[in-house]
């Protein structure tokens, strides 16, 4: 380099600048490391929604029971204590997987499952095949009642405290898990 | 033996590359020549390597030979030859492979073409080209290997994703890789002259062609993608603000900027840390891209099946490959200096507001694209950015580009003349009125922001025909021809891509504005009206296809009585991937398409049909087509004066 | 576009396991995006509803607002909308109702709120601040160019040159492109030096070989050269042949289920027909004939344990491999009665590993392992399986411990089975245990466990066999001497194996010369060996020491009288 231009370089422009690019990269860099190493840990998942319900009151939608069509299913009934609220249907592959971990949760906890969007037959032979473990079950055949708890997939399940608040929501399958990781935990907090 | 032999050849070239990438910087550092100079015929050792293993997978795939796991996974027997072929990249490992045969493969270009160039610039560009190799070829080796061998081999395929299965597939990845592989040319020239601590305009004119050819495979990539989103996705839609769309932009508007800067230095020998940086910026945002794409971060309609441990070596890839260099760029880019000043009005300060605009524009598609990432990590809140947000942000920016198009190519290096200015300043008021007078006077009913729309695309028109007449003006030739003659091939290529630019928006903006929709429950017989043609629902009927069977549905497009044409749109199944696909149909006119898509339904309740009139459409691809076309006239009359190298380059 | 509400990964199948199969092999017909019902009448209406859906996401969908998307939630999502337009909400009012419902992430225009103020702001803030480092880099460029200056000046001439045709990118100010033209780098002079000196070739040399080598070295580490090509054009016999027993097996599938079919319908009242229904239907995979012939099966057998486990695998095989809740039911109760039923121990395992219990699940087939022999039909699997839980849940198995063969509980099991069926179990059990005694002729429990499966396969020889090895292997256990004669007694083998007998009498003699049912076996095989007058002393000494009221005086007279 010449003389001159060594001078220059000297007095070139505030050095920050030219390290901004580098602190960007390193910013955005540093969220996707982020994201990435909690996805890989099991922390993230990118299909669970956060519920605009928790902490508010479930919401009281009235639905006819599966029993017998006559009944209705009022969440206010079972006021008092903890409850889980499985959103489920026959034509969800997934929901198949769950009723082992809710059989073993409804020992200790009253399971209300509603079934969403599916005719009463098939909900019935869904439970003869893979079990039932709701202690009742509701049916949501036009899915308003899921509408109106902001379901937006099968199978959701949601921790109901026994003041009626919803606690949490998990969208996907619980098995043992989930059940242990995430839906116990919620439980015991309720309590 | 085939598959084993391109297995070798894959390892012998990540090898090779280590060499490439260690021995010649040596060299450099030593001054020794000989090392140095392996540079040369390693990286054809390391090219051939490759291609002999890309050579061995097509074969695979083309032999439907299943004990590769990836033939296995990606291939069935019953597909035809040609979707054999492209499925060989239609997956993340073969397309891996194919974005790592474009690498290497600009690297061999550049050691047969680059004769003229000072040995140390080009020994250090091979390595950095070698570097970037070395790692890609280690990903692909060490995690997404595509020979993995399966014994015993099963009898057949589980297929392609039938979206995949289609002509789209041959095109649009290749170009768009060489697009996004073009520009580490671009990455490691800068990364070269970093290293060399100088940027000069020799450099600039060196890197141009690499950038000018990335830009123009870029462009048309896009292009091929967004035209095979708008007849596959099956609901007219060209442009989605997607993640992965908005991962190919983000480098196409880096390298706008960058072919624009890099003329400034090689014009003038200014901006040369800023060009530095958006070279190695260009292809970083391309690296990003593929990281969204693998990684499976985002979620995208266009996401190769996704896996979170990949992403991890990605990562690593990205911090080692854009990390380091921009790391030289703030140690090394305060002493690049520059030859001189610009002034207020000039081309350079034309040009600077392209780049300032550009980029500008750039990042927002990056903040827009990385923000609910951001926020989630931050926060765990859970937001979308979507077009909406892009509307408001991206396209005020770009107006202002579009407007400011019209003047930059009238003025001139180093101090622009008024008369030139102001010629173009009067036409293109003129032409935006008369076409926001004429807009208003046709269509009833437009919106405030379509006249804007129709305003700004005259605005520029007229600008580009007043820059026209004012060179040819300025020509001592006398006539039209020879006026016309006179005019350099770079400058038709500039007006060229401005057109196409002119084209694109009008395109857009046709479409936008004028699109007519029918969506309507029809049963064979039934007459619908649709921008004033009639279409006739003539019926349905099941055929067969090489690999599916279809259900089409046959409508007879008429008007004043007249037979146009007869769309066909079809539902799909493909029997081996027991998947369906929707074909829409469409009869493409540059006045714009008749789209039609065949929805649900039976013979008992009619079948629900999607009928689009999409004025103009078709000028979106023709705007980018064209502006690729500008690119490639430039190159090519910059091609034919190559002298100029010399004469920068002689001592004085 | 596949209208999957929420696909998850939940692995319902190990990896290896007894059932095998896709779970969801239904075809999805695609639901297109708006239908002409859901569109409103009333045009006005209907565009609102349009441009509305244009600002929804499909929660479920990968970046697609609600007009486009084909999914199930995105038709409620319209549909929602349309009802609330039509009792007159205005579009914000909807927005708020369905934001409420579903939060932010519902909208494809952020809302302005705490989160999003970068958002929206960063736009402003990059073109401010992007325009203020250009006007300081341009400051400092103007006062570091000042030195330049002169030379600007001096240029001035040439500029008109320039203008006159911009384009001409490189023509101008050649001279100061040459102040900083490429010349030597760091290094060597630029271009010096091409020719193939000594040290060129022998790098070349060197570089090749040690590419080759490392190459070389890497592929034996990557590569399967053991692998030939196979291209599906060399491999038509090889499928020809694969699908000709495809068809053949198909055919013989189905030719057993209707034959078993039959069987059921010509005698209902026998089980076996209806075991042999249900095995041709899991054969076939009708998992629906299975159930129900095994539960035809279960009612006639009474609930017999093995019947229940196969009736719990056949609903797990029809529930695509999941123990289901019914399914477990039933395990529970067959082990809870038999905790040895391997097949309900399978699936108890099974069941654990689906529940991630993976401890549970190796120790669960780990119990079925050392009640299995080695050959047990299901061993590899079994293997396979616990080694996948092992590695699931991070568990260090010991390593594999010595299995003593079919004890009680597989025999109780055998003699439950269908004959065929306990004759194969009972058979694979015994041809391993035999060949791990030759090896190991000390185990006397091994030969007592061979003996006892020999007697249940109807194999007295042999079973008198093992039990004289048995005897042999523990020469002064006087009960294991004994029980051996009497087993070979009362098999009626006594005249065959006299010279073995022998010997084992003589051993237990010294051990106790007056024990009373060895005194009858010694009288027994005295009067095989023709010596009756010892036999009848031998007896007479046993009569003598009976009680009084003992059952078998009358028959020891009787047998005495016979001598």
């Amino acid at each position: 380099m010449t003389e001159q231009s060594t001078n220059e370089a000297r007095r070139t422009g505030p050095k920050l600048s030219f390290i901004l690019p580098l602190i960007g990269f390193l910013i955005l860099a540093g969220f996707a490391a982020a994201a990435l190493f909690a996805t890989l840990s099991g922390s993230r998942n990118p299909a669970q929604l956060p519920s605009v319900l928790i902490s508010k009151p479930a919401p009281a939608t009235p639905v006819p029971l599966l029993d017998n069509g006559l009944g209705t299913l009022d969440l206010a009934d079972f006021a008092g204590e903890p409850l889980l609220v499985n959103f489920f249907a026959s034509w969800c592959a997934p929901c198949r997987a769950e009723a082992p971990a809710l059989a073993l949760l409804a020992e200790g906890v009253t399971v209300i499952g509603i079934a969403y969007k599916d005719k009463p037959a098939d909900t019935s032979a869904f439970l003869t095949q893979f079990g039932n473990p709701f202690s009742a079950i509701g049916v949501d055949r036009d899915g308003r009642l899921g509408f109106a708890w902001g379901v937006y997939g099968v199978p959701e399940s949601y921790v109901i405290g026994s003041d009626g608040t919803v606690l949490l929501r998990h969208a996907g399958p619980i098995d043992r898990r989930v059940l242990d990781e995430v839906v116990m935990p919620a439980i015991k907090d309720a309590r | 033996m085939i598959a084993e032999l391109g297995h070798f050849a894959l390892i012998l070239a990540f090898v090779t590359s280590l060499l490439v990438s260690v021995v010649p910087l040596v060299g450099v550092a030593r001054g020794n020549a000989a090392l140095m100079q392996l540079a040369v015929p390693a990286t054809l050792v390391m090219t051939g390597g490759v291609l002999i293993a890309f050579a061995a997978l097509v074969w695979a795939f083309v032999t439907s030979d299943f004990s590769v796991a990836l033939v296995t996974s990606h291939s069935h027997s019953a597909k035809p030859l040609i979707y054999k072929i492209s499925g060989t990249w239609g997956n993340h490992e073969g397309s891996l492979l194919l974005w790592i045969v474009i690498l290497v493969s600009f690297a061999a270009i550049l050691t047969f073409s680059g004769r003229a160039m000072p040995i140390v610039l080009k020994t250090r560009t091979l390595a950095i080209q070698g570097i970037v190799s070395a790692a890609f070829l280690a990903f692909s080796l060490f995690t997404s290997n595509p020979f993995a061998r399966l014994s015993p081999a099963p009898l057949d395929g589980n297929g392609l994703n039938p979206v995949l299965q289609d002509p789209g597939l041959a095109l649009h990845p290749p170009t768009l890789y060489i697009g996004y592989v073009g520009l580490s040319m671009a990455f490691s020239f800068a990364v070269a002259g970093l290293l060399d601590g100088r940027i000069d305009r020799a450099w600039a004119i060196y890197v141009r062609p690499w950038i000018t050819a990335a830009w123009c495979a870029l462009t048309i990539g896009i292009a091929l993608g967004s035209w095979w989103a708008y007849y596959e996705l099956g609901w007219g839609g060209w442009w989605f603000w997607d993640p992965v769309e908005n991962a190919s932009l983000m480098p196409w508007l880096a390298t706008t900027a960058l072919i624009h800067s890099v003329s400034v230095v090689a014009a003038r020998g200014i901006f040369k840390s800023w060009t530095v940086l958006l070279a190695i910026l260009a292809f970083s945002l391309s690296l990003v891209g593929t990281f969204i794409v693998r990684s499976g971060l985002l979620t995208s309609v266009h996401s190769f099946a996704s896996d979170p441990a990949r992403g991890v070596f990605i990562l690593g890839i990205l911090l080692f490959a854009i990390g380091i260099p921009l790391a030289l760029f703030a140690w090394r880019g305060p002493q690049l200096t520059n030859d001189g000043d610009y002034q207020p009005v000039s081309r350079e300060f034309g040009l600077l507001v392209n780049n300032f605009l550009l980029t500008a524009a750039t990042i927002v598609v990056l903040i827009g694209t990385f923000y609910p990432l951001g926020l989630e990590m931050v926060s765990g809140a859970r937001i979308t950015v979507g077009p909406p947000y892009f509307d408001a942000t991206f396209n005020p920016i770009m107006g202002v580009l579009v407007l400011a198009m019209a003047f930059g190519p009238v003025m001139a290096w180093r101090r622009g003349t008024l008369p030139g200015l102001r010629l173009v300043a009067s036409s293109a008021i003129v032409a935006a009125l008369a076409a926001v007078l004429a807009g208003l006077a046709l269509v009833t009913g437009i919106s405030l922001a379509g006249l804007a729309g129709i305003g700004m695309i005259a605005w520029l028109g007229g600008g580009i025909l007043a820059d026209m007449v004012h060179r040819m003006r300025r020509t001592h030739h006398v006539g039209f021809g020879a006026r016309l003659g006179a005019i350099q091939l770079p400058v038709w290529g500039m007006w060229c891509a401005h057109l196409g630019m002119v084209v694109f928006l009008l395109g857009a903006l046709g479409n936008g504005l004028f699109a007519s929709e029918a969506v309507v429950r029809a049963k064979p017989g039934d007459v619908i009206d649709l921008a004033g043609n009639e279409i006739t629902f003539a019926g349905i009927e099941a055929r067969q296809g090489p690999n599916y069977v279809t259900s089409t549905a046959m409508l007879d497009l008429r008007r004043d009585g007249q037979l146009l044409a007869r769309l066909e749109p079809e539902n799909r199944l493909y029997t081996a991937e027991r998947q369906t696909t929707t074909e829409a149909a469409i009869r493409p006119r540059l006045s714009g398409d008749d789209y039609a898509v065949l929805g649900d339904g039976d013979a008992q309740m009619g079948y629900t049909l999607r009928l689009y009139h999409k004025p103009l459409v078709s000028w979106i691809w023709a705007g980018a087509g064209l502006m690729a076309l500008g690119g490639f006239l430039a190159a090519i009359g910059r091609a034919r004066r190559p002298q100029r190298i010399a004469e920068l380059d002689a001592p004085t | 576009m596949k209208p999957v509400l929420r696909s998850c990964g939940v692995m319902f199948l190990l990896a290896a396991g007894i059932f095998v199969g896709g779970i969801f092999g239904g075809i999805t017909t695609p639901a297109m995006a708006i239908t002409a019902e859901e569109m409103l009448d009333d045009p006005t209406l209907e565009s609102r509803a349009r441009e509305l859906s244009k600002q929804l996401r499909c929660l479920v969908c990968q970046n697609q607002s609600i007009d486009d998307s084909d999914a199930e939630l995105a038709r409620d999502l319209r549909r929602e909308v349309r009802g609330q337009l039509m009792t007159g909400a205005t579009d914000s009012e909807i927005i708020e109702t369905l934001r409420g419902k579903y939060g932010d992430y519902l909208l494809l225009n952020p809302p302005i709120s705490s989160g999003t103020y970068i958002l929206w702001l960063a736009p402003l803030a990059v073109l401010i601040g992007g325009a203020g480092l250009v006007l300081a880099a341009r400051r400092t460029r103007r006062t570091g160019a000042a030195t330049g200056q002169a030379q600007e000046q001096s240029q001035e001439q040439s500029q008109e040159q320039s203008q006159e045709q911009p384009h001409e990118a490189v023509a101008g100010s050649d001279d100061q492109a040459s102040r900083s033209g490429f010349g030597a780098g760091s290094g060597s002079g630029s271009g010096s030096g091409f020719g193939f000196g000594s040290g060129f070739g022998y790098i070349y040399f060197a570089g090749g070989a040690l590419v080759l080598a490392a190459s070389l070295g890497l592929y034996l580490m990557l590569g399967r050269a053991d692998l030939g090509d196979q291209p599906l054009a060399q491999r038509q016999a090889e499928i020809e042949t694969a699908a000709k027993a495809q068809n053949q097996q198909a055919e013989t599938l189905a030719a057993a289920l209707a034959r078993a079919k039959q069987q059921t319908i010509d005698e209902p009242t026998n089980v076996g027909n209806w075991l042999r229904l249900a095995q041709a239907a899991a054969m076939a995979d009708d998992n629906q004939t299975e159930i129900r012939a095994l539960t035809t099966a279960r009612e006639m057998t009474g609930d017999d344990v093995t019947v229940k486990s196969m009736l719990a695998e056949a609903l797990s095989r029809a529930a695509g491999g999941q123990i289901t809740v019914p399914a477990r039911t039933l395990i529970a109760s067959v082990l809870a009665s038999s905790p040895d039923e391997p097949r309900a121990l399978y699936l108890a395992g099974l069941a654990a590993y689906q529940d991630e219990d993976y401890a549970r699940a190796v120790s669960i087939w780990q119990r079925l392992r050392t009640v299995s022999v080695d050959d047990a039909p299901w061993m590899s699997l079994l293997d396979d399986n616990i080694a996948d839980a092992a590695a699931a849940g991070g568990i260090d198995i010991p390593e594999a411990q010595s299995r003593p063969g079919p004890d009680e509980a597989d025999i109780a099991a055998a003699a439950e089975m269908s004959d065929e069926d306990r004759t194969a179990m009972i058979e694979g059990m015994v041809s391993g245990l035999a060949e791990k005694l030759a090896e190991n002729p000390d185990d006397v429990e091994g030969w007592r466990r061979l003996g006892r499966a020999y007697e249940v396969l109807g194999r007295p020889e042999d079973a008198a066999s093992a039990l004289i090895s048995a005897a042999n292997a523990v020469p002064q256990d006087i009960d294991q001497q004994v029980t051996t004669l009497q087993m070979i007694v009362t098999s009626g083998l006594g005249r065959q194996y006299i010279t073995p007998a022998s010997r084992l009498i003589e051993r237990a003699t010294l051990l106790a010369p007056d024990r009373l049912d060895l005194l009858f076996l010694r009288g027994h095989f005295a009067k095989l060996e023709g010596r009756t007058d010892k036999a009848r002393e031998l007896w007479q000494r046993l009569l003598g020491q009976l009680p009084s009221d003992s059952p078998y005086i009358d028959d020891l007279k009787a047998a005495i009288a016979a001598l």
